[in-house]
């Protein structure tokens, strides 16, 4: 009934938008003022999900969308359809394209194609998953497209579940989330960030969202569901009854197997440290398999054996989590995959699979306690620190759910002090010390193969536009600290008579992760949020003018403080002549979203840039 | 394109066959070998140092083609590769074979695995997999067969024998029997009925120790051949069977990955060979195909009427039909059944569909044009490479060709059109192609456009205050293909997200820059010129001392950064040298008119000079002068070529990083 409904709703849409003199485009102009520039609006997207007495699922989707631009017809003409061709069956409804003129041009069967992911097609084992392309035909700007589809199952499941964030791309006017049960059955609902409540009737429930802005997304980092209204749903009435079949498959795929244990042997022998063995069987892991990226969620195909895995020689990022358990078992660790969450939490245990999107493996050593290895990437960077924010699931003998909890920012540190002089042949020389702290410490770079002084070499011949480093020495190097000392040149010499000498400020000696990175300074607006490590990053630079040259700026200094955190930049002229520029910025969130772009943005324009500039006298 | 370009002749061919004659006795025949010595080769292909970078090395490749009276052709390919790497065993752990069912057929015949360890493992073809294969924007059914292989070690050696017979242009039909062979043989005969074409390339991404083709054509069927970019060894024989062409190589080097280098069909060995005697048979061919599809309807005679109305010339009439092709088909090809993949979609089909690929625009076109009365012809063309003279398929486009009274012909292509103002998009310049008329044409050739064509104008009008501040405007416009570009780059944006791509452009100017206003005029009124307007501000832009101020050019950094695309051959050299020649698509002018008033009093330190260098691929002249308070930048940057070769890249280079070191140099003034 609800269908119909829905149907006859859009129906009406549709026919009076293409029935109007200006059509849809004129409806959709004249509505909103976000609307004004839009290349596409969606009019109504429904998505309805049923599950029947037997736990058969139908999943319908129903679109339809004003195409005004070339980059709109570009996105929306040629639709692709994702679904598992070994357990659900695709059929297309309705592909029609609404005219401006009131004509409707229906999408014939060779307008509907079957393909192959892209990046499957090397990776038979996931090429069930099947992609069928529906060709919208006689598309003209103003032309509304309607796409409606039904994905089937085969077989049946135990639970339904999902999690449906309304951001958009396009400004969208009706989106609709309808889920049906059979008589009796209970949902449990989650929400956040303003989404609605589900509006029930019987053993129905829908969610209806209007008029969503569009917005381009931009890689934060960050998941959108942190900041944009989202809702979680699921048949479970627990976290285990939810996450059982994802974890027990896991498990019985996980298990050790005889056929990597030479190799494992190999690549143990003369490793002493337990701690040293487990990174390198993830090396051995990691150079075991090649990566395949697939187009579906992380638990929403069931992972294949370790075996398997290996002698296929790629995984996707579930199987890598599963080789990489099993090799670890088989080397004799306590290995145990930990579900990690999307991003934070709304759902107070009743987190449905779909709230999954990656997966590391716990393993402990004596030496450095509890390790969180990721399946995809050497382990280079304290793992825990990096989960700050998320919630995990430990996929042992008894499923147990946490969220890690916030970095200090105290905690991670990455503070250079240089001190530059003149020495001969009208070179710079520069000595320093760096010290870094928590998440930037190299500690586990270096355990995992990378060389401390390449490392080094790689930060240090970046400053002031192009060092050499001359000498280099470490003077602790553990999980949360790492304190080195180095020395370097630069030279000033090569310059014409004329000209000056421009030397960009040091930055932090090591940034990555902090998040500053995703910061792009000449933009006005982001509309995604950008993830950040709590941390405090500082450089201080005492300079001294070398002889027959005369300084002519110094970066600015400056102050600026917000709900982020805090930037200063700060200028000591000393008594012997040196100047002393002292950059900090502290940032105190692991979130910057789009309302405090700007603020993020100053205090990074704040921090960063500037310039030393000499002149000869 | 220089002379130097060009392949080599069968001449240097014909001089090494004396010796060769006589090595040929030698060659290894695979197929035939035993175990042993199959063995022998992988052993004597060398290991993993031999072959730095590259993660196997293929031992031995054999194509064998058998050539009917119809054209249907066998292909029997052998291949042994030896893993070098534990990369290269991951790389070589699934093997994909692509076919289209309705016109070719193919079948892995045997694999076997010569394991490092002596042993010899035959691999389960029940393994097999048929599968669609990824696509995008064409949508006409190909598959694949996909094997998987027991996991590989470095060692290892791969031995594969596959059977594929039939021709490679798609087309679908209905009752496809999916992944086996048809009874039905006609389904693979080629079009051209009798007829016979391939295109060897004789070095690939990997390492080749050997690389034999070897072609079987019947008695009495003449076949043209050509080897080019370098000598090939070859032989010819000749029995009662037929005539059989030998042609191989030893210890082919893998081509190097470097970006935006010339298509490999333009460097690499290659044999073209082809049973066709002429471009004037194809031609004919081609026309022959199409000869009745181009058909109007009322509808389209409605629409050809309203397009060209009030249009006065000839050229603007078909510009107008021309940019409704562009503009209103998109590019998505669904396919039609028999004929697909050669033939264009009748005109009235794609006027329905409003979609298609180039042969169905350019069918779409045709249509248009000769209802208006216009005579035009299809055409094929190669987008970015060389067509070679011996005539066999080298096209990957179709296009037009508007013959006019005068018996001369107008190119045009709406494909590559959308958002131009060009009839023929100059990014296609120097391309060969072929018209299709029923008195035959032969192999022509696009003529050179030169850069002063294809001006990218910044117009800079800025000021600077004594603390450094800047506050300025840009206005952007273009002429012929760079004004398409400015279209397309604009035009085709997602809107909202339009102001976040300018202000990525002017970050190449200062990442502080704050932009201010936005003006862009339509990119599909081609009438009206198209441009630009971007005011913006930087805070403390000139590093400002005591009594002075410097800076460098805002204009001229737009051009001479990676963060825009205004002057792309400046991304293009960012190699210190190259194997192979840059292809970089079209000849282009940047130029900078720039005035930047500033506080009264300050003068430029030093003399001021102007610059300029001419290469044979690049020039520039820049001048900088002050005129009052006011800084003035003017200048141009030639890209005067779409090749350049290997080994003019160097000073190429040279002249694009003296160009830019002038361009973007920071200037002192004092008061």
């Amino acid at each position: 009934m609800k269908r119909v409904i829905l149907s006859a709703l859009f129906l009406a849409f549709v026919s009076i938008a293409v029935s109007m003199p200006e059509g849809a485009a004129g409806r959709a102009r004249r509505g909103s003022q976000i609307d004004r520039d839009a290349d596409a609006v969606v009019l109504y997207d429904s998505l309805a999900i049923s599950m029947d007495n037997l736990g058969y699922i139908t999943t319908r989707r129903h679109r339809a969308v004003v195409l005004y631009t070339d980059n709109a017809i570009g996105r929306y003409g040629d639709p692709r359809i994702l679904f598992d061709s070994r357990r659900e069956e695709l059929r297309v409804k309705t592909a029609r394209v609404h005219r401006k003129d009131g004509a409707t041009v229906d999408t014939k069967a060779n307008g509907i194609n079957r393909t192959t992911p892209f990046g499957l097609d090397l990776a038979p084992d996931y090429a069930g998953w099947q992609e069928t392309v529906v060709t919208h035909v006689g598309i003209e700007k103003g032309c509304t497209a309607e796409l409606e589809y039904e994905i089937v199952d085969l077989e049946p499941r135990k639970n339904l579940s999902g999690l449906q964030v309304f951001s958009a791309e396009d400004p969208t006017r009706l989106r609709v989330v309808v889920v049906r049960l059979p008589q009796g059955q209970e949902l449990t609902c989650c929400r956040a960030n303003g989404a609605p409540e589900p509006e029930r009737k019987g053993s129905c429930w829908t969610w209806t969202v209007r008029d969503l802005p569009g917005r381009t997304p931009y890689d934060g980092g960050s998941w959108e569901g942190e900041y944009f209204p989202s809702i979680a749903y699921s048949t479970a009435s627990s976290l285990e009854e939810s996450l059982f079949d994802a974890a027990s498959k896991i498990s019985e795929a996980g298990v050790p197997f005889a056929s990597c244990k030479s190799a494992i042997d190999k690549v143990l022998e003369g490793v002493n440290s337990e701690e040293e063995k487990i990174l390198s069987v993830q090396k051995l892991s990691l150079e075991s398999v090649r990566s395949v990226r697939v187009p579906y969620g992380l638990l929403s195909s069931p992972p294949r054996t370790a075996q398997r895995i290996y002698d296929s020689g790629y995984a996707s990022t579930l199987d890598r989590a599963v080789l990489l358990a099993a090799m670890l078992r088989t080397a004799g660790f306590e290995a145990e995959p930990v579900l990690v969450s999307l991003g934070r939490s709304f759902c107070r245990g009743a987190e449905p699979p779909e709230f999954f999107g990656s997966v590391v493996i716990s393993v402990s050593s004596k030496e450095g306690g509890e390790l969180f290895l990721d399946p995809l990437s050497p382990y280079s960077r304290d793992g825990f620190s990096m989960l700050s924010g998320k919630t995990l699931v430990r996929l042992g003998k008894e499923l147990s759910i946490f969220e890690v909890p916030r970095v200090d920012p105290s905690a991670n540190r990455s503070s250079m002090t240089i001190e530059i002089s003149p020495c001969k042949d009208g070179r710079l020389a520069g000595h320093g010390r760096a010290l870094l702290m928590g998440v930037f410490s190299p500690y586990y770079m270096v355990r995992s193969g990378l060389s401390l002084e390449k490392y080094a070499k790689e930060h240090i011949e970046n400053l002031l536009g192009g060092a050499e480093l001359k000498k280099f020495s470490v003077l602790s190097l553990e999980r949360h600290r790492c304190e080195m000392e180095f020395e370097f040149e630069a030279a000033l010499s090569d310059l014409a008579q004329d000209e000056r000498a421009y030397l960009p400020f040091p930055l932090p000696f090591d940034a990555e992760l902090s998040g500053i990175e995703r910061v792009k300074l000449e933009r006005s607006y982001i509309g995604d949020a950008i993830k950040l490590v709590p941390c405090n990053l500082e450089v201080s630079c005492t300079l001294e003018i070398p002889p027959g040259w005369k300084l002519v700026s110094l970066p600015q200094e400056s102050s600026v403080k917000s709900g982020i955190g805090s930037a200063a930049v700060t200028v000591e002229a000393r008594s012997d002549g040196k100047k002393i520029v002292r950059s900090e910025l502290s940032i105190e969130q692991d979130i910057a979203e789009p309302s405090f772009y700007a603020d993020l943005k100053a205090l990074v324009s704040s921090f960063e840039g500037g310039l030393v500039v000499l002149e000869r006298e | 394109m220089t002379k130097k370009d060009l392949p080599c002749t069968i001449s240097r061919l014909a001089a090494l066959i004396a010796f060769l004659s006589v090595a040929f006795s030698l060659v290894p025949a695979a197929k035939a070998q035993t175990d042993e010595k199959i063995r022998d080769l992988i052993a004597a292909a060398g290991e993993a140092e031999d072959y730095p970078g590259s993660g196997y090395v293929s031992v031995l490749e054999r194509t064998d083609v058998t050539v009917e009276e119809t054209g249907l052709a066998h292909f029997r390919r052998y291949s042994i590769e030896k893993i070098l790497t534990p990369k290269g065993a991951l790389e070589r752990s699934v093997m994909r074979f692509d076919y289209d069912p309705a016109s070719n057929f193919i079948s892995i015949e045997r694999t076997r695995i010569f394991r490092a360890s002596g042993e010899v493992e035959n691999v389960d073809l029940s393994r097999v997999v048929d599968l669609f294969q990824p696509a995008s924007m064409i949508y006409w059914g190909g598959r694949m067969k996909v094997l998987e292989l027991p996991r590989l070690s470095v060692g290892d050696a791969v031995e594969i024998e596959t059977y594929k017979k039939g021709f490679e242009i798609a087309y679908l039909d209905e009752g496809v029997t999916v992944g086996s062979e048809s009874p039905d043989e006609e389904r693979y005969v080629p079009p051209m009925r009798g007829h016979f074409y391939d295109v060897v390339h004789f070095r690939a991404d990997h390492p080749i120790k050997e690389k034999r083709y070897d072609l079987h054509v019947p008695p009495g069927k003449p076949i043209r051949y050509r080897v080019y970019n370098g000598p090939l060894y070859s032989e010819q024989r000749f029995d009662d069977k037929g005539t059989h062409y030998s042609f191989w190589i030893y210890d082919s080097q893998p081509l190097p990955s470097e970006p935006r280098s010339a298509e490999a069909s333009d460097v690499v060995p290659k044999l073209v060979v082809a049973t066709l005697s002429s471009w004037q048979e194809k031609s004919r061919w081609f026309a022959a195909i199409h000869d009745t599809i181009y058909n109007d309807n009322e509808e389209i005679r409605q629409l050809v009427k309203k397009l060209v109305s009030g249009k006065k010339t000839d050229v603007e009439k078909v510009a107008a039909l021309q940019h409704w092709a562009a503009q209103e088909i998109r590019y998505s090809g669904i396919s039609m059944g028999k004929g697909e993949g050669y033939t264009h979609h009748p005109g009235k089909m794609t006027f329905a569909d409003r979609c298609g690929v180039c042969k169905d625009k350019a069918g779409m076109l045709i249509t248009l044009m000769r209802s208006a009365g216009y005579e035009a012809w299809p055409a094929l063309t190669m987008a970015g490479a060389r067509v070679e003279e011996v005539p066999a398929d080298q096209f990957n486009h179709s296009v037009v060709a508007w013959k006019r009274p005068d018996g001369t012909y107008t190119m045009l292509d709406p494909t590559w059109v959308p958002y131009s103002t060009e009839l023929w998009s100059s990014a296609e310049q120097e391309q060969h192609y072929v018209i299709g008329t029923p008195w035959g044409e032969d192999l022509m050739q696009i003529p050179y456009s030169p850069p002063e064509k294809h001006v990218l104008k910044v117009t800079s009008r800025a000021s600077i205050d004594s603390v450094g501040n800047l506050r300025g405007s840009l206005r952007l416009e273009a002429t012929n293909y760079m004004d398409q570009r400015l279209r397309r780059w604009l035009g085709t944006h997602k809107r909202d997200d339009l102001r976040a791509y300018l202000e990525g452009w002017l970050s190449a100017i200062s990442p502080n820059v704050k932009v201010e206003k936005i003006s862009i005029g339509d990119p599909l009124d081609f009438d009206t010129d198209f441009k630009c307007d971007i005011e913006y501000r930087v805070k403390r832009y000139a590093v400002a001392g005591a009594g002075t101020l410097d800076f460098a050019s805002p204009a001229w950094k737009l051009g001479f950064s990676r963060l825009t695309p205004l002057l792309p051959a400046y991304s293009a050299v960012e190699l210190e040298k190259r194997e192979l020649p840059l292809f970089i698509w079209h000849t282009e002018t940047f130029s900078c008119d720039e005035k930047v008033t500033l506080p009264a009093g300050m003068k430029i330190r030093g003399s001021m000079k102007s610059v300029s260098k001419e290469g044979e691929y690049a020039s520039f002249s820049m001048e900088r002068t002050q005129e009052g308070n006011k800084l003035i930048n003017i200048g141009k940057v030639l890209i005067k070529r779409r090749t350049i070769p290997e080994e003019s890249y160097l000073q190429f280079r040279a002249i694009l990083e003296e160009a830019a070191a002038y361009a973007t140099r920071r200037v002192i003034f004092e008061l």
